[in-house]
């Protein structure tokens, strides 16, 4: 089976006066059809710029993305200019995007309605009218209450839980194959957390489409994802099937975030925390060998000396970058 | 809670803070938001306190009105024994130097143009405890909260968020305080620096003794640091209770739904886990519910739990619920 989207070997890099960022460098990965993959990360390690490189939404300059492939349909995006007929006719309509904070991604001066049916007046060539009634179905269906009047509200009148329903339902709007997540949840209470994720399972359900959950967030992505990859200073360090990940995790990194956050239920009296010691790496002109070295429990002398490792299986669709074969595990 | 018990460093009786909604041109009274409306507890010596809510629900205001940032509007605030929600400003800056306090943003909460030193030496500064051991006792804050001494002469934008976050608790700690009130300290920390803060303040209690009042939204964050933790909602303590009783035995609908709703990063006990998907949205606290202000969203609310306020009830060891239901 062919995977939906395929990303081989992205690098997006960023020139700065400083020098040359390297954000994303060499990641590969796939979604299939009617999956839930999450890729996760902490802020500043490359994930969003993977995702904005996907549907070229990189504003260049600084940015530039220097390699890789991404096939879609049988085609690779990345030969098409971001402005192309081609991208914008995939953009927001076969793949779509959720974007983190809903307070600033929805336009403040426009009714929720305008932004609403916009792109499927674009993309469907619906009429305004067929669009508006489509619109308020969409509304009802992510549980906004009496939607045929909410479509002439503003933003600002509804709460955040509900401006990122209100997203939900746009991204949906043309039946996209291919919904992208990013930090869908990060702005909101846990309870309409909860809420959230419950819906975007549904709505996925329900349209048949493929999500990507983008999130630093550890607990999100295990209730709902089925593979998932985890992302380091540009590189995917991990990457296999939830129950690999949460239960056998084997790159230093993987197994240094789950440790560190406190479980429900434990009190420090029990068990202390074990913090990844050190700081996230500055991108900026970085070492060519791995950038976890530092923060590292396991180094070893190979780790020093050779480049960044290349993913490799370690049984079943389990894949690691990582020189050391880590048995001992806290 | 015993009222007047000399262990408690702060008690805070029937406390109330409404805050005025104004309309038109002459700014007449419109109405009011009850941010805190008649909340009681009390921490003990080296105690550390939890306080969960979602956002809106009054955490953060119960912080300020103890660092009298606000002034209550109603109920009174004992520190070590001294009532602080009337004092005047001359004898609040003598209260004031024994509370510290460590905000949300390590961003927006150091002065941009400030060096770490004078950051950190301010409160020393206006207490008049600049003494001639200052350049000593500066040295030592730095270390105490793991930063070299040789960035004292660092402006914030510097030092990395997790750096940012220890210069706001060597603050803090600069006066000596007995209790420092943490207002959502690691929340805007990414998770592997997050835990070297809850580390760092969990050593800095036992070595000098502090007392927390620790405010965050994450209860799992909360649960891990704090002795008891109490939950509240739209203003009200819903449940009070010792932090590994609360997750054991939860009383409260909401705290249920609250623990509920917290993903867990192991997929097997996501998947069995029973989730409580709540209805709706916090009301707003211009309007509340009358009766319990949980009703509209509980599911085992009835008739009387619209018109009955229920109260806080002991149901053993210091497990405090307000559940006309349990």
């Amino acid at each position: 089976m062919t995977p939906l989207l395929s990303v081989e070997n992205l690098k997006t890099y960023f020139h700065t006066y400083r020098g040359l960022v390297k954000a994303v460098d060499g990641v590969s990965f796939s979604i299939n059809e009617k999956e839930i993959v999450g890729l996760v990360g902490e802020s500043g390690c490359g994930k969003s710029v993977s995702m904005l490189s996907v549907l070229q939404l990189i504003s260049s300059p600084p940015g530039e993305i220097v390699g890789g492939r991404v096939m879609f349909e049988d085609q690779d995006l990345l030969q098409y200019k971001s402005k192309s007929e081609v991208m914008n006719s995939i953009r927001g309509a076969k793949i779509a995007m959720i974007f983190q904070e809903p307070m600033t991604s929805l336009n403040p001066v426009l009714t929720i309605g305008r932004q609403l049916t916009e792109s499927m007046e674009i993309h469907l060539n619906m009429t305004p009218r067929s669009a508006a009634e489509r619109g308020i179905e969409l509304l009802r269906l992510v549980g906004i209450p009496d939607a045929k009047n909410r479509l002439a509200a503003y933003p600002h009148q509804f709460s955040g839980g509900m401006r990122q329903r209100v997203m939900i339902a746009i991204a949906l709007s043309c039946n996209p194959k291919i919904l992208i997540a990013d930090e869908p949840t990060t702005a909101v209470d846990v309870t309409t957390q909860a809420q959230l994720l419950e819906l975007m399972q549904d709505m996925v359900d329900r349209f048949k489409t493929a999500l990507m959950i983008v999130t630093h967030n550890l607990g999100v992505v295990a209730r709902y994802a089925e593979r998932i990859y985890v992302m380091y200073a540009g590189h995917i360090v991990e990457s296999g099937l939830a129950d690999d990940i949460f239960l056998d995790p084997r790159h230093p990194y993987t197994i240094g975030l789950l440790n560190c956050v406190p479980k429900l239920g434990e009190t420090r009296q029990e068990k202390k925390l074990v913090p990844i010691k050190g700081l996230p790496p500055n991108l900026i002109n970085m070492p060519a060998n791995c950038a976890f070295l530092p923060r590292c429990d396991y180094v070893c002398d190979t780790c020093r000396q050779k480049p960044w490792p290349s993913l490799e299986p370690v049984g079943g669709q389990h894949y690691v970058a990582c020189y050391r074969e880590i048995k001992d595990k806290p | 809670m015993n009222p007047g018990n000399a262990e408690n460093v702060l008690e805070i009786l029937n406390l109330k803070m409404y805050f005025p909604i104004t309309r038109g041109l002459l700014r007449r009274k419109a109405g009011e938001i009850k941010a805190v409306d008649d909340v009681s507890f009390a921490i003990k010596k080296t105690e550390t306190l939890g306080l969960v809510g979602e956002s809106g629900c009054g955490k953060t205001t119960i912080g300020r009105c103890i660092l009298r940032l606000y002034k209550p509007t109603a109920g009174k605030i004992l520190f070590s024994g001294k009532d602080i929600s009337n004092m005047k400003e001359k004898q609040l800056r003598a209260a004031r130097s024994c509370m510290g306090a460590i905000f949300q943003d390590p961003f927006g909460s150091l002065n941009p143009r400030q060096t770490a030193r004078t950051i950190v030496g301010m409160p020393l500064i206006i207490h008049g405890m600049k003494t001639r051991d200052y350049n000593d006792r500066m040295e030592n804050l730095f270390r105490l909260v793991g930063l070299d001494p040789s960035m004292m002469t660092r402006v914030p934008h510097e030092f990395s968020g997790g750096q940012r976050q220890r210069l706001g608790i060597a603050r803090a700690l600069a006066c000596q305080p007995e209790l420092i009130i943490c207002d959502e300290p690691v929340s805007a920390l990414d998770v592997s620096i997050q835990a070297q803060i809850i580390n760092l303040m969990e050593e800095l209690q036992e070595r000098l003794g502090l007392t927390y009042l620790f405010i965050a939204h994450d209860l799992s964050v909360v649960q891990h640091i704090s002795d008891r933790v109490a939950v509240m909602y739209l203003g009200r303590i819903v449940e009070i209770a010792n932090s590994k009783e609360l997750y054991e035995n939860p009383l409260h609908p909401y705290t249920k739904a609250l623990l509920s709703a917290i993903p867990v990063p192991n997929p097997v006990t996501e998947r069995k886990r029973l989730r409580i998907v709540l209805k709706g949205e916090v009301p707003s606290p211009a309007n509340p519910p009358p009766g319990c202000h949980f009703h509209p969203r509980c599911s085992m609310a009835t008739g009387d739990c619209q018109i009955e306020k229920p109260q806080l009830q002991d149901f053993g060891k210091g497990h405090m619920a307000a559940c006309l239901r349990v």
